[in-house]
């Protein structure tokens, strides 16, 4: 036992939904079973496009640090494979054909072996994003070619170290700048996930983006119905905020038809822009990138009250909070959906429940009103009329009574059998060997004089529902003295054992018997194997005591032979599955 | 035709079966004189307020007990409940709530209206006979009924 075992059971398949590093599962021969919703952006495969196909397929246009195309086998997962050892922080370009560019991540390759044979089972592949770091890097390594080329030409090496002296120095600010940005990115991130309604997540969207970006003001626009709606905005100003714009009568609707982020340095001489609709504002600049998943979302935009030039930084910022964006918002909707199904499911359920109980209680009342008027004018018969009824008379108002009585009994029956499968179970430690004793002489009671002879063994306590395992006792005990009673020396014997750690109850009979070929038949409810005339009966008793067993998370079955006597045996069971 | 004078029982209940048992368990140990039965709510209104083809009818003044099912065609036991204690006269007859519903609510609507007792019926017939008679003993020989003049 670990903490984490106190972790709840879906918290491993939360973590891999979640997380926003990619995983992928391969099996053996490098077949890629499970994708997450990370892998998909990262590698901009969807998991429908991933799953079944092969690392092979999958590892095209990869390269490395210094740009070189890597050959398939120098690849972590190859690597793995083939060495069975893992291998950490693999640096590597993937190529992206939904962004059409490369992404750089950093790849560990674990592989995984079976328990039994010790063979590779699965390859678990785990992709980290750090094309932020790699950007950077690429810019300070340019520096550095620049201070390389330019000391070569001594002419210009003092005017050229100066300007490296000053490019190094932007670059110095525009790290600790991009790692501010980077750290405000993961906490906006963060935000989204853990937005719980769609309010919550259109402002933590447009809020994020205005402080990414540090623009005057930022709107979120989701495509409904064929329209851009503007659904939040982060301004001092109210701008368009549940207005809603045909697609091509606005930025938004541009890029969210071309799936491309619009930059528009000034608003006043671009021709995708309806100049009418910003007349009223005082945006001159804005960055609208569009969110998309597997179809077209809405679009992102920040708004500057100046003319601006963007960034490429900035852009690739919007451009990442939007992807962002996608998933998180896909994300709440899947929630949302389920939420919206359990609850339904559970009134539903709740529903159904109150439909049975008054169900139960018209079957009790209105089925048995009939009942009583059907032997109620039999008893009239009887009691008034005994001088005019013949013999056959007489008996043919024996049967209707009892045909009644029968039917009186069914109902009592099934009223039980449904009832115990809704009760709660109160368990209990129960003193076995007393309960059956009660249940015996209970049982005995009313056919006194009928020479039984039953042994009770010591029996092992158990812990369960009294009512409900004195009620499977009493159907048990009750079947092993009906089906022997036609015996000259009727004998029951009931007794537990202990069979490879379980405790297993016994109530044995040398009556009637069954055939096992009809073992399977026991236990369904209104199956009997006797007729009414042999042995009566209702055909719930044993389902009834089925049900009871299954609740407790026990277990119960059957042996006999025709005319041999018959042994049921059963399990309460430790801690049920119940409940 | 029973003489309004004579009916000291009124069954109020739509099912046949049950009015037929109920009667003959009175009639058996001789518990009433003369029961009437009505099987609809709207009548039951109609002979208790007088009115309709009761209008002008004198009052049964030898009535002692009133049996009332709840289940009833047009109105239900608790709409002639309310019509008889809403009338001066009638609010006085002792009526006891004889149905199938053991539900609570129906229980605390019953007695909310003014019932004098709810019983419920018993569903094995034995039970209901024994239990009608009972009814009948204590209504008509136990209890002191109210006169309506």
């Amino acid at each position: 036992l670990t903490p984490n075992d106190a972790l709840p059971n879906n918290f491993y398949r939360l973590l891999f939904e979640k997380t926003a590093q990619g995983v992928l599962f391969q099996d053996a021969d490098g077949k890629i079973t499970g994708a997450n919703k990370a892998a998909d952006y990262i590698l901009g495969l969807t998991a429908e496009e991933l799953i079944g196909r092969t690392r092979a397929e999958l590892d095209r246009k990869a390269i490395s640090k210094d740009g070189a195309e890597l050959p398939v086998d120098e690849l972590p997962t190859a690597r793995a494979m083939k060495t069975g050892l893992p291998v950490f922080n693999f640096i590597q370009g993937i190529y992206n054909p939904r962004l059409k560019s490369n992404i750089w991540v950093t790849v560990d390759a674990i592989p995984d072996f079976s328990p039994e044979t010790g063979a590779l089972s699965h390859i678990l592949t785990i992709y980290t994003n750090i094309n932020g770091q790699r950007i950077a890097e690429e810019a300070e390594k340019a520096s550095m070619e620049r201070i390389r080329k330019l000391l070569g030409d001594s002419k210009r090496s003092s005017l050229a170290l100066m300007s490296v002296v000053e490019d190094l120095k932007s670059s110095g600010k525009a790290l600790r700048d991009s790692n501010d940005r980077l750290e405000y990115l993961v906490h906006a991130l963060k935000s989204l996930t853990a937005s719980k309604t769609m309010e919550q997540m259109q402002e933590a969207i447009t809020h994020s983006a205005r402080n990414l970006v540090h623009s005057d003001s930022a709107a979120l626009v989701m495509l409904e119905d064929g329209l851009c709606h503007h659904v939040a905005e982060d301004s001092s100003i109210r701008l368009w905020k549940g207005g809603k714009f045909s697609m091509d009568e606005c930025v938004s609707g541009w890029s969210i038809s071309h799936n491309k982020t619009a930059v528009i340095r000034d608003l006043a001489s671009d021709s995708r822009v309806l100049t009418k609709h910003y007349a009223s504002t005082p945006i001159k600049s804005l960055v609208m990138a569009p969110i998309f998943l597997d179809r077209p979302i809405g679009a992102i935009g920040a708004y500057w009250n100046e003319v601006f030039e963007p960034s490429p930084t900035d852009i690739k910022i919007l451009q990442t909070l939007a992807d962002s964006a996608a998933m998180s918002i896909e994300n709440l909707k899947l929630v949302g959906d389920l939420e919206d199904r359990v609850r339904k499911r559970t009134a539903d359920y709740e529903a159904a429940n109150k439909e049975l109980e008054s169900f139960s209680y018209s079957v009790s009342h209105d089925l048995r009103a009939p009942l009583r008027a059907i032997d109620g004018y039999v008893r009239i018969l009887q009691e008034d009329y005994q001088e005019v009824l013949d013999a056959e008379g007489k008996r043919t108002c024996g049967k209707i009574s009892e045909g009644a009585r029968r039917m009186w009994q069914l109902i009592d029956d099934l009223l039980l059998f449904s009832r115990t499968g809704k009760q709660p179970l109160v368990r209990k430690m129960i003193d076995m060997t007393a309960l059956v004793r009660q249940a015996v002489e209970e049982i005995l009671a009313p056919i006194a004089g009928k020479d039984y002879d039953i042994e009770i063994g010591a029996l092992e306590p158990t812990i369960g529902d009294v009512s409900l395992i004195r009620q499977v006792w009493m159907n048990l005990i009750g079947n092993a003295v009906k089906f022997s009673r036609k015996l000259e020396k009727p004998r029951i014997r009931i007794f537990s054992e202990r069979v490879e750690g379980e405790i297993v109850y016994t109530v044995e009979d040398n009556g009637a018997g069954f055939n096992m070929e009809y073992a399977d038949k026991l236990f369904g409810v209104f199956q009997r194997l006797h007729g009414q005339n042999e042995f009566e009966g209702t055909g719930v008793g044993l389902a009834l005591v089925k049900r009871i067993i299954a609740r407790h998370g026990g277990r119960i079955w059957a042996e006999g032979q025709l005319d041999q006597g018959a042994k049921f045996h059963f399990s309460v069971g430790a801690e049920a599955a119940d409940d | 035709m029973i003489e309004n004078d004579e009916i000291d029982t009124l069954l109020i209940e739509d099912d046949p079966a049950d009015a037929d048992l109920t009667m003959r368990a009175l009639r058996k140990r001789q518990l009433i004189n003369s029961i009437k039965v009505l099987s609809d709510g709207e009548e039951a209104v109609q002979f208790l307020l007088r009115k309709g083809p009761y209008e002008g009818v004198e009052f049964p003044s030898s009535l002692k007990l009133i049996l009332l099912d709840l289940k009833l065609p047009k109105l239900n036991g608790f709409e002639v409940l309310q019509a008889i204690r809403n009338d001066e006269r009638a609010k006085r007859v002792p009526v006891v709530i004889l149905t199938s519903s053991q539900e609570d609510p129906d229980i605390q609507k019953a007695y909310a209206l003014g019932a004098n007792s709810y019983v419920v019926k018993p569903v094995n017939f034995d039970n209901f006979s024994k239990c009608v008679s009972d009814l009948g003993m204590y209504w008509m020989f136990l209890n002191k009924a109210p006169s309506y003049r």
